[in-house]
């Protein structure tokens, strides 16, 4: 028995050493990839579909299963991974991570972004939109210096979204009243389908998959700009598949004849940058053994050519997908903390108001 | 159009749409009839599988199962008084008492008939409103929102039975336990005590099963009496005479059709709501009115239609615009959007056999669904009969597990367990514990609507709003019938106590009383540091909850001194609260135990020792019962479910 046992040990063993280190690591386990927002949202979606295509890549092809751990604008989840998740290699996280909480130093954000691993980033810009009858009546992008005070929607005062409706039209010179409370994309569009509202941005999911059939396509809304982020270069990143959208740079130079300046631009970039770049992120607690980082670095690289993911990312998305590979992700999540403290403390002034 | 509806027929019935049909149906009479399970564990467990399927296949196998979870729900909200899903809530004050006497086969009888009902009629409606629907939904803005909030808070006066002031108080408390968590405008998280679990507010899921569910575990526990207080022969002749009543009230199930096909076409109110709407519409309508809540079998019919009615007309918004009204209707956005369809006039023009196939999909499932539930609900049924100790691990199991699901967090147990504590010693102070549930689901929707609507309107101009305008009319008639019926029921003592006993013991009240106003003095404390935008509305709400706190506590310091000058005995409960507090004891250790070694091993060990210890059954039978309790959760919740374990200091 003694020796049956020590033989069957010998073999494992042999056949462990044989294997690359990576490949070990998965083989026989489950992988959970936890997701920061709700089921069936844009998040939801977006991280099932990268999941189900990631685990094809990660050698020993471990089963993959996702949950949801929403809340609190994704800051739950968020936590989840940095105080209860175990840094086994078995949790991963695809969120939407709400990193301008912690630029606010939201009280509710438990950890640090810089701390995790960072293993991908997912870029997806933002589309704005506009009611067509919204008083005069807007028939060009440059009717809204001509508008009445219209009413713009958004979802809270700390989002990404907001915070970047509001640097953009008051640096446009556009006259606004600011209407936040709308829970999700969705629901923001219904408002302007409602007119409720009169304007409002989505995501590109949010803007192929409602507001283009339901409001522009049916002469409802104009689509206005989208926001493309900037480059240490200060050149602007453009978006091939959202070609016949102007960016919102674009629009302010042929309207204002030169580029933004001040306080409220920096702050726009620097916001629009980390939410547009990082949309979404995926990450592994700190201290996760280095075998299983390597295996899920190489699955998110290995995603870009594979065709399969690909068109059914386009077909879901009417958007290529964007991925950013780890060191990127990581460089601008350590960004937050070396970030001017004039910004940070400008932005917090302006969420509230103040 | 009308080819469109034979094409989306032919499609449903051809294979393999028919067979996932088929197979979502099981699923989903399973997801129904497991407390905490429901249609959204479903849809979120069955998307994956349909990426790969043919549109109209992945619509008959995600619909299929979602369409007869409110069909199955009835059987744990009517055998155990647990609510099945979030949709069957009601049904519990009607469909245990009847349990009670013996009739929970009468009770499934009327109930699946008239689900199946509900649900066919709700599928045509859908069919029928498509071309008509657009300007209805386009004029529920946010102001109708928050006028249907107040019409539902009206209802309150139906739902608490006598105490009228006792109801109102928990409905306001309800609200305040909805102010938990980020505030709409979200930059202050308010109560949240540090706890990041409490951030998003207290989960729905949890917090029912702890009010409804845990009580009804307790007295099992404690008393070790069959569900059924009554022997098997009294109980015959139950499911036909059921389905007798379901066709008799015929005129109530078609107005909790409608009922319910409005209430899911209304994107956010959804299925947490729509049982107690009609609920509250068949006590309101009915002329005799003494037996609700000791098990009248309208109390039965009327959520049971509307859950199922009600979700043809959930898919109407998430069809038509792309807004989804629920997180299943989120995850069905989800499907569409992978199928490569856009919602939106797509759906309704070139895509509409699309959309039928959908319809005839709920139809077809909820017929198919209902009759597969009285195949098998005679022999259910027995369950009422068999001794309560034998029953009680089980159902722990079930809850502990439903209530895990809400969040994969302990701060779900922690809130069960709460609110169990809480459930009970309101059930048996006789304070009504639906208003509870009424304001806490309707606080949200009501605060974030109010919130948008006095930024987007100028002053109260929303008011006249034709359909604001229209439902204050509603909400004033409800007023006005809740006052007459309740100076009639004052004429007539003693009637209904809607789902509490009726030997309220006024010491326990008098105490909730005491505590209540406890916790609503610390909660108004801290709203006079918030901005006016997160703390106005807690205040408002907060201040008259205090003056009915010592109105409350008022009336039970009465009772007492009423008892007493009786003779009577003013705390009859003094001997069964030893009991309960080991019960919890017991239930405690379940969450110890996790913590060292996961629940795999707290919950098995839990069942298996309580038969030894309560049930005194031998221990080769408690052995088994804790190995079988072991295989489900693993099978089921580890491999199926895939849930996220508690990671333990020990295992995992």
């Amino acid at each position: 028995m003694k020796r049956i046992f020590a033989t069957a040990v010998s073999v494992a063993a042999l056949a462990a050493i044989a294997l690359p280190a990576n490949a070990q690591f998965y083989k026989g386990k489950r992988i959970t990839v936890v997701i920061n927002y709700g089921a069936g949202g844009p998040t939801d979606v977006e991280g099932r579909l990268v999941a189900r295509h990631l685990a094809k890549h990660i050698p020993g092809k471990p089963r993959v299963i996702v949950k949801n751990i929403p809340g609190a604008g994704g800051i739950i989840g968020s936590n989840y991974m940095g105080q209860v998740a175990k840094p086994d290699g078995l949790t991963v996280a695809i969120h939407t991570p709400p990193i301008i909480s912690q630029v606010l130093s939201d009280p509710g954000l438990k950890i640090d972004f810089s701390d995790f691993i960072w293993l991908a980033g997912v870029g997806q810009p933002q589309v704005c939109y506009m009611r067509k009858d919204a008083a005069p009546g807007i028939s060009t992008v440059g009717d809204i210096l001509k508008a009445k005070i219209f009413k713009a929607g958004g979802m809270r005062n700390t989002s990404s979204h907001d915070l970047r409706l509001r640097l953009s039209l008051d640096l446009m010179g556009a006259k606004y009243k600011y209407v936040t409370g709308y829970r999700g994309l969705s629901k923001v569009a219904a408002g302007v389908l409602q007119n409720e509202t009169q304007y409002s941005c989505g995501s590109v999911p949010n803007y192929r998959s409602m507001v283009e059939p339901n409001l522009v396509n049916t002469g409802k809304a104009l689509t206005m700009w989208y926001y493309a982020p900037v480059n240490a270069q200060g050149k602007q990143v453009k978006f091939a598949d959202l070609a016949g959208i102007p960016t919102f740079l674009d629009v302010y130079k042929k309207l204002h004849g030169g580029m933004p300046s001040g306080m409220k631009y920096t702050a726009l970039t620097l916001v629009n940058n980390l939410a547009t770049f990082m949309l979404r992120g995926s990450f592994v607690p700190a201290g996760t053994p280095k075998a299983a980082v390597d295996a899920l670095r190489a699955a998110w690289r290995a995603l870009p050519d594979d065709q399969e993911f690909v068109s059914e990312y386009r077909r879901a998305f009417k958007a290529d997908p964007k991925i950013l590979q780890a060191d990127v992700a990581q460089a601008h999540v350590d960004k937050i903390k070396s970030m001017d403290p004039k910004v940070v403390s400008f932005l917090k002034k302006f969420v509230t108001g103040s | 159009m009308f080819e469109a509806v034979l094409t989306g027929l032919y499609m449903v019935v051809a294979w393999p749409a028919i067979g996932y049909l088929f197979l979502g149906v099981f699923i989903g009479l399973f997801f129904g009839a497991v407390p905490g399970l429901s249609g959204l564990v479903g849809m979120a467990i069955l998307l994956p599988f349909t990426f790969d399927m043919a549109p109209v296949s992945a619509f008959a196998f995600l619909l299929g199962m979602f369409a007869v979870t409110t069909t199955s729900d009835t059987v744990a909200s009517v055998l155990l008084g647990i609510p099945g899903t979030a949709a069957s809530q009601a049904t519990v004050l009607d469909g245990y008492p009847m349990a009670q006497k013996g009739e929970a086969a009468r009770a499934f009888g009327a109930a699946f008939t008239v689900s199946a009902i509900g649900g066919v009629l709700g599928a045509m409606i859908l069919g029928l409103s498509i071309p008509i629907v657009k300007p209805l939904i386009l004029s529920f803005a946010q102001p109708e929102f928050f006028m249907l909030g107040v019409l539902g808070l009206a209802m309150v006066g139906s739902l608490s039975g006598n105490s009228v002031s006792k109801g109102l108080l928990t409905a306001l408390l309800g609200l305040v336990l909805s102010y938990v968590g980020y505030s709409i405008n979200g930059a202050v998280p308010r109560y949240w005590f540090g706890a990041s679990y409490l951030l998003d507010g207290i989960p729905l899921i949890p917090l029912v099963l702890g009010l409804f569910a845990l009580p009804e575990v307790l007295e099992l526990a404690i008393r070790n009496t069959s569900i059924s207080r009554v022997d098997r022969p009294s109980a015959e002749g139950g499911m036909r005479r059921g389905i007798g009543d379901a066709f008799r009230n015929w005129w109530l199930v078609l107005r909790c059709t409608v009922i319910g096909s409005y209430v899911g076409m209304l994107p956010g109110l959804g299925g947490s709501i729509v049982d107690w709407v009609a609920y509250g519409h068949v006590v309101q309508s009915s002329r005799d009115k003494s037996q609700f809540g000791k098990g009248d079998v309208r109390g039965v019919i009327a959520p049971e239609t509307a859950n199922n009615a009600m979700k043809g007309g959930a898919m109407i918004p998430t069809l038509a615009f792309g807004i989804p009204g629920s997180a299943s209707m989120a995850i069905l956005l989800g499907a569409l959007l992978i199928q490569g369809l856009q919602p939106g006039p797509q759906m309704l023009t070139t895509k509409l056999h699309i959309t039928f196939s959908m319809m005839w999909t709920l139809a077809i499932a909820n017929v198919v669904g209902a009759l597969l539930l009285m195949v098998l609900a005679n022999q259910v049924a027995k369950v009422a009969f068999i001794r309560g100790h034998l029953i009680v691990p089980a159902v722990c199991m079930f809850v502990f597990m439903g209530s895990w699901l809400a969040g994969n967090q302990m701060g779900d147990w922690v809130v069960l367990l709460s609110f169990g504590v809480i459930g009970y010693l309101m059930k048996q102070g006789g304070i009504p514990r639906p208003p509870l549930v009424l304001g806490f689901i309707l606080g949200p929707i009501m605060e974030n609507a109010l919130f948008i609507t006095d930024n987007a309107y100028i002053g109260l101009n929303w008011l006249l709003r034709p359909m604001s305008l229209g439902i204050l009319v509603m909400i004033v008639l409800t007023i006005f019938f809740a006052v007459n019926s309740a100076r009639r029921r004052k004429l007539t003592p003693g009637d209904i106590q809607l789902g509490e006993p009726t030997r309220a013991d006024p010491t326990i009240s008098l105490s909730m009383g005491l505590a209540f106003l406890a916790v609503l003095i610390l909660a108004l404390a801290p709203t006079i540091s918030w901005p006016g935008d997160v703390g106005n509305i807690p205040m408002l709400t907060i201040a008259p909850a205090i003056a009915l706190a010592l109105l409350v506590i008022f009336q039970s310091w009465c009772a007492i001194r009423r008892a007493r000058d009786d003779g009577g005995d003013a705390f009859p409960l003094r001997g069964e609260l030893g009991p309960a507090a080991h019960f919890i004891a017991w239930l405690l250790g379940v969450v110890a135990v996790t913590y060292i070694a996961g629940q795999l091993v707290a919950l098995p060990l839990f069942m298996a020792l309580y038969l030894l210890v309560w049930g005194r059954c031998k221990w080769w039978f408690a052995l088994a019962y804790g190995v079988a309790g072991w295989a489900f959760l693993y099978v089921m919740f580890d491999q199926i479910i895939a849930v996220m374990w508690h990671p333990s200091l020990w295992f995992f």
